[in-house]
């Protein structure tokens, strides 16, 4: 459903990512790990859209469409989602609220109607008991006062209601201890389905261990320098990230 | 604006009499504009809306004159005055007095003088290249106007660059009691020169029941990267008058962080203005603990021009019997200051019926990627805490005393170097009743 | 300039949906102000003498008066002698005994502005006191609020109905000296409304008015007067809506609340008046002067207030917290966008003893918009156990606007508790971006975040008026992003 074909990124003038190419279809799961100043955050913020980025080259597509065409909004509504490494906080704006706006959009955009007020509370609520989370933070306001864990499990209820067909997690295990990790990782393979994507972007291999991947790819220097199975994720555990730097120039 | 009363124009003509001739020419200019300016402005009337609050008019109705020169010291007001472990330049009545200081092992370099002896040459061009330097449209007034024409002396100060002066240079301005009515204009010039580090205290003491009035104005610059400490101890004498003033400005990097304890004074005005630079940190601190009729003013002024500034502000007064305190904390946040981050804080008690607070936090915002917060409180003490400590056996007066005095604490915990703290803390135990007991508690 | 500021940058109001004028005939006088005016005014009105006396010693005391200096407020000198003092519909001068016999054209131009009179008969109930060009057009269910006791007619009424009253409150809370604008208005108030609500009486409903301006040059001279008797309580709403006009057009109202023991008034204000257009030309010049007095022990007033319009607010309404226990409360949000300047703000003064006060101030500024919070808050020598808490938040959206923050405390009271909080926000570019990324629009996100910081103070509008005060911060703000 993913085609990145040849992607080349500046940020303020500085070259980030040199050639990407990936492709991922519907129902894959892959990992895109790499040292820090790689450009894996750069490559999660491309897909959403987020602005100060500037593609020199390349091109995005999804589900056929041309990806970089659409605004950040339309993608959302396309099925794009992106679980923030640093979940913004929004004061005065409560999580019940700001759901019922994303869900609403997303389905005006595919043709459903809007939700029945008590069918969306209910929904939202159950998905809130799989996650273990208090009732109470549907009222609270977006991300206002959350603890790190809390924020990421609060992006995973997100991502349970809007349903999207690919989902970005940017370091999504940082910060997590590991309760919260595995019930946040419970929480994507429950997700799991044959016309659901993921990409998971992470440094380190300890959420592969709870969210296996089918592929994973090694992001260094803007290039993704070595591509293979689950079991690449555990060689480089064992043997760092500069083994694949050197493998590459060899 | 008020005109100014014949006593002062007498005053004005006779000490720029007195100064012809021993001035630089340059600064012979200097004085000749300010005295225009202040003959233009006359001194601050309360419909100047900076000036509100604090009726100035006492000082014009005395008739303060200049005081001779070396009149004996009262050995034990300086020997209170005085800090261990630092530089000392000590002023009486507005004149420098070598016999009474001691600045001999300065760092090679540093420039540590009383400006009556600036000779030519560099010493003659840093003093003019610092004077006046600080001021912006809006901080000058009557008071800054008398003092550029009339002060006798101060102190330039400059740090060479990458310098670190470990021993605080202290400043001691005295008034003896043997010059009634004197008036003392003082003016401090400060470089901190890139790199540098240093921390200058000045001190203003008097003996008790006299009237006079000091005038001191500081000008303050701190270059990229320097870090200066400055601190302002006010003891003067509880009839005496004194108007004060810091004005700073900090280029990029730089580190300021200015405290200002308000102890003494019938009338008593500081003002603190800093211009902060690109990526400039500024800390300010303040004390004022009124008793009496004591009126205790402090206005301060961030100027947040440049981008990345952090500033930090925090005031807390203690108004007691008929004191009254008047605050003014203003943040202008310009229109290219993005990502300025300013808080302000003015925390006061009122422990007396007649006693005042005046308050003022202003916001003045033209850029909006900011952050800026500010808060005032003005209250009483905590009565679970008041029972708490009866509780724990002190009566009711010292549990008071105790928690008073722990609200005003918490200024004085802030300083950082040891003599200074010891000595702003004995003066804030004198002005609380039953001193014995509360050391034994602490 | 970021990507997100660009986005904000194109912050433009949307077309001020209320600009027209009506066409109809007006009896003006022409413009210029003199002592004749003012009686010929007086007399148009059928005014007692002692009212005549009131407005002649007003103005004279006017003449030795200054113009005020706003600090951040500027605007070109309004010249008093080319406006005119009176100006009403010709089909007024019989005044109507009921809706049926109100000029068909003031009843279009009343439903163009959405305040159908026939509607608000049939559905809320509610009483509308329209007030169209400085003279009273219908006062709707006049006799079932007769029926309760409580009196809410226009001004003008007041006066020949009920002078004793007029006289016993009439100018006790706002002074002909008391500023510059208010003096002037004491002279030259052309109507406004008059209600009065008698002991122990819950008025059985909301009371609204409605103020236009229409022709050109014409200052609207508005005065009011609230009188909550011992135990009473009256919730009034004020939202106006003026034409789109090239001069600028000058408003100065007096508003005066009296409420005595165990009384308690709500007002609340949506105002909407032309702001000018995006250049900064035309717009209303809004100079109001309100002022509540909590005369007797229990008293309690709350000013609500969503401000989006006129090119130039000054405004305090303000509290004088006399009986002990009162509560005095300032609820507002005001946006300026543009080239919109508000100098606002409020006084509370304490002088009974438990007294209490709540300020919650949250200003908006866009565009070249200068927002301006300015407080008072004095405690009294007296004012034992005084309470404040004290609010005031700024959004700001853009570079290009300013917002400011002068509140004045002053306490001589040592068992007071003054508490007061500023701080200062934007939206910012991440809390777009991730809004957007849940599929949120931008222009959807901003007035989500808008709203969210605007809560506290529409939850304390009645119903409908919260309803029209969101849709109308969205539509000042709408084009704003994409």
């Amino acid at each position: 459903m993913l085609k990145i074909k040849n992607l080349h990124v500046k940020v303020e003038g500085k070259d980030i990512l040199k050639g990407i190419n990936l492709e991922v279809n519907a129902g894959e799961v892959h990992a895109i790990m790499g040292p820090n100043g790689s450009g894996k955050s750069t490559l999660s913020y491309i897909l959403a859209g987020r602005a100060g980025y500037e593609i020199t080259q390349g091109s995005i597509s999804f589900h056929g469409k041309d990806l970089l065409e659409m605004s950040v909004e339309e993608r959302a509504w396309a099925g794009v989602f992106l679980a923030f490494q640093y979940p913004v906080e929004v004061p005065g704006v409560s999580n019940i609220y700001m759901l019922k706006a994303a869900l609403n959009g997303v389905r005006k955009y595919n043709g459903l109607d809007q939700l029945d007020a008590m069918d969306f509370i209910n929904m939202v609520k159950g998905k809130m008991r799989d996650l273990d989370m208090d009732e109470k933070f549907l009222y609270r306001a977006v991300n206002e006062g959350f603890s790190g864990g809390e924020k990421k499990r609060n992006e995973i209820l997100q991502m349970s209601v809007l349903e999207p067909s690919l989902c970005v997690l940017d370091e999504t295990d940082s910060g997590l201890d590991i309760d919260a990790l595995k019930i946040v990782s419970e929480g994507v393979n429950r997700l799991r389905d044959p016309s659901r994507s993921f990409i998971l972007v992470t440094h380190y291999q300890r959420l592969l261990d709870y969210i296996k991947p089918d592929f994973v790819h090694v992001l260094a220097a803007g290039e993704i320098v070595k591509s293979g199975g689950p079991e690449l994720a555990l060689e480089l555990e064992a043997k760092g990230y500069s083994w694949v730097e050197d493998s590459k120039e060899s | 604006m008020s005109a100014l009363s014949t006593h002062y124009l007498d005053l004005l003509k006779n000490v720029s009499d007195e100064l012809t001739g021993k001035d630089f020419p340059w600064l012979g200019s200097l004085r000749q504009r300010s005295q225009e300016s202040l003959l233009t402005s006359g001194l601050p009337s309360l419909r100047d809306e900076e000036w509100r609050y604090t009726n100035i008019s006492a000082i014009e109705k005395n008739e303060f004159r200049l005081s001779p020169r070396n009149l004996t010291v009262d050995q034990s007001l300086l020997d209170e005055a005085l800090l261990d472990h630092c530089h000392h330049l000590v002023f009486i009545d507005g004149y420098y007095r070598d016999e009474l200081s001691s600045s001999q092992s300065l760092p090679e370099g540093v420039t540590v003088l009383p400006l009556s002896t600036v000779e030519k040459g560099e010493q003659e061009r840093q003093f003019k290249s610092l004077i006046n330097s600080s001021f912006d449209d809006e901080s000058e007034h009557g008071f800054t106007h008398l003092n550029t024409a009339l002060f006798t002396d101060g102190v330039l100060v400059c740090i060479p660059e990458n310098t670190v002066v470990e021993k605080p240079i202290q400043l001691v301005y005295l008034a003896s009691s043997n010059a009634p009515l004197g008036v003392s204009n003082y003016r401090n010039l400060i470089l901190a020169k890139a790199g540098s580090k240093a921390t200058i205290i000045e001190s203003y003491y008097g003996s008790q029941d006299m009237c006079y009035l000091t005038n001191a104005v500081t000008e303050v610059v701190v270059e990229t990267n320097a870090n200066l400490s400055h601190t302002r101890l006010q003891v003067e004498s509880n009839q005496a008058f004194h108007m004060g003033g810091v004005y700073s400005t900090l280029e990029k990097s730089a580190m300021f962080s200015q405290s200002n304890f308000t102890f003494g004074g019938l009338l008593s005005r500081a003002e603190i203005h800093a211009d902060l630079g690109v990526e400039s940190s500024c800390i300010l601190d303040g004390l004022f603990v009124g008793q009496d009729k004591q009126h205790l003013d402090h206005h301060t002024r961030l100027n947040h021009k440049q981008p990345h500034a952090v500033s930090q502000e925090l005031y807390k007064g203690v108004m007691a019997d008929r004191s009254t305190g008047v605050f003014q904390g203003r943040i202008v946040v310009a229109e290219d200051a993005q990502k300025t981050d300013a808080t302000m804080n003015n925390r006061n008690l009122l422990l007396s019926e007649r006693a005042n607070v005046d308050s003022k936090p202003q916001l003045e915002i033209y850029a909006d990627d900011v952050k800026c917060a500010h808060g005032v409180t003005i209250g009483q003490l905590d009565e679970t805490a008041i029972f708490y400590l009866r509780s724990r056996g002190a009566d009711k007066k010292m549990a008071k005393n105790m928690l008073t005095f722990a609200f005003a604490n918490e200024m004085v915990e802030r300083i950082n170097l040891e003599p200074l703290r010891h000595k702003v803390m004995d003066e804030l135990l004198k002005q609380f009743p039953q001193t014995d007991i509360l050391k034994e508690w602490l | 300039m970021s990507a997100s500021n660009e986005n904000i940058e194109k912050m433009i109001g949307q077309e001020y949906k209320d600009g027209f004028v009506t066409e109809i005939e007006s009896d003006s006088f022409l413009p210029g102000l003199n002592e004749d005016v003012i009686r010929a005014l007086s007399a148009k009105k059928e005014e007692p003498e002692f009212l005549l006396e009131w407005r002649l010693e007003a103005y004279r005391h006017w003449l030795t008066m200054d113009h005020p200096e706003w600090a951040f407020v500027n605007f070109d000198k309004i010249d008093f002698q080319e406006i005119s003092y009176y100006s009403a519909p010709k089909s007024m001068d019989d005044g109507p005994k009921s809706l049926d016999e109100v000029d068909p054209t003031l009843i279009e131009t009343y439903n163009k502005l959405g305040i159908p009179l026939e509607e608000q008969m049939r559905l809320a109930g509610v009483a509308v006191d329209a007030v169209f060009d400085s003279v009273s057009v219908a006062t709707t269910f006049k006799e079932k609020l007769y029926e309760a006791g409580v009196i809410f007619c226009s001004f003008s009424e007041a006066v020949k109905e009920h002078p004793e009253l007029i006289k016993q409150y009439l100018g006790t809370v706002v002074s002909q000296y008391d500023n510059f604008y208010a003096a002037l208005n004491a002279a030259v108030f052309s109507d406004g409304s008059f209600v009065y609500i008698p002991k122990g009486v819950r008025c059985p409903m909301e009371l609204s008015t409605y103020f236009r301006i229409n022709a050109a040059n014409t200052g609207q001279f508005e005065r009011t007067l609230i009188v909550a008797e011992e135990g009473s309580h009256v919730s009034y709403l004020e939202g106006c809506t003026a034409p789109m006009r090239d001069e600028n057009q000058l408003h100065a109202a007096v508003v005066e609340l009296v409420i005595l023991k165990d009384a308690e008034i709500k007002y609340s204000t949506v105002q909407n008046w032309y702001p000018g257009d995006e250049n900064g030309v035309g717009g209303i010049y809004n100079f109001v002067t309100k002022r509540a007095e909590c005369r007797g022990d229990n008293a309690k007033v709350s000013w609500t207030q969503v401000e989006t319009g006129s090119a130039i607010t000054w405004k305090y309404p303000s509290v004088v917290l006399k009986g002990d226990n009162s509560i005095g409360e300032f609820y507002s949000v005001a946006l300026t966008n543009n080239y919109q300047q508000a100098d606002t703000g409020t006084k509370m003064i304490h002088i009974g003893k438990n007294t209490s006060s709540t300020i919650i101030s949250k200003g908006i500024s866009a565009g070249h918009g200068q927002n301006t919070y300015r407080g008072l808050v004095k405690v009294g020598r007296h004012a034992e156990n005084a309470r404040n808490y004290t609010q005031c938040d700024s959004l700001l959206m853009g570079d290009k606007c300013g917002a400011h923050t002068f509140p004045y405390i002053e306490s001589k009271q040592p068992t007071a508790t003054i508490e007061h909080e500023a701080s200062t926000s934007k939206i910012s570019e991440d809390q777009l971006f991730y809004c957007m990324q849940r599929g949120i629009s931008a222009e959807d996100a901003v007035s989500m975040i808008v709203n969210g910081f605007c809560k506290e103070v529409f939850k304390e509008l009645p119903m409908e008026f919260a309803v029209e005060a969101q849709a109308l911060l969205g539509i000042s703000l709408e084009g704003s992003v994409g």
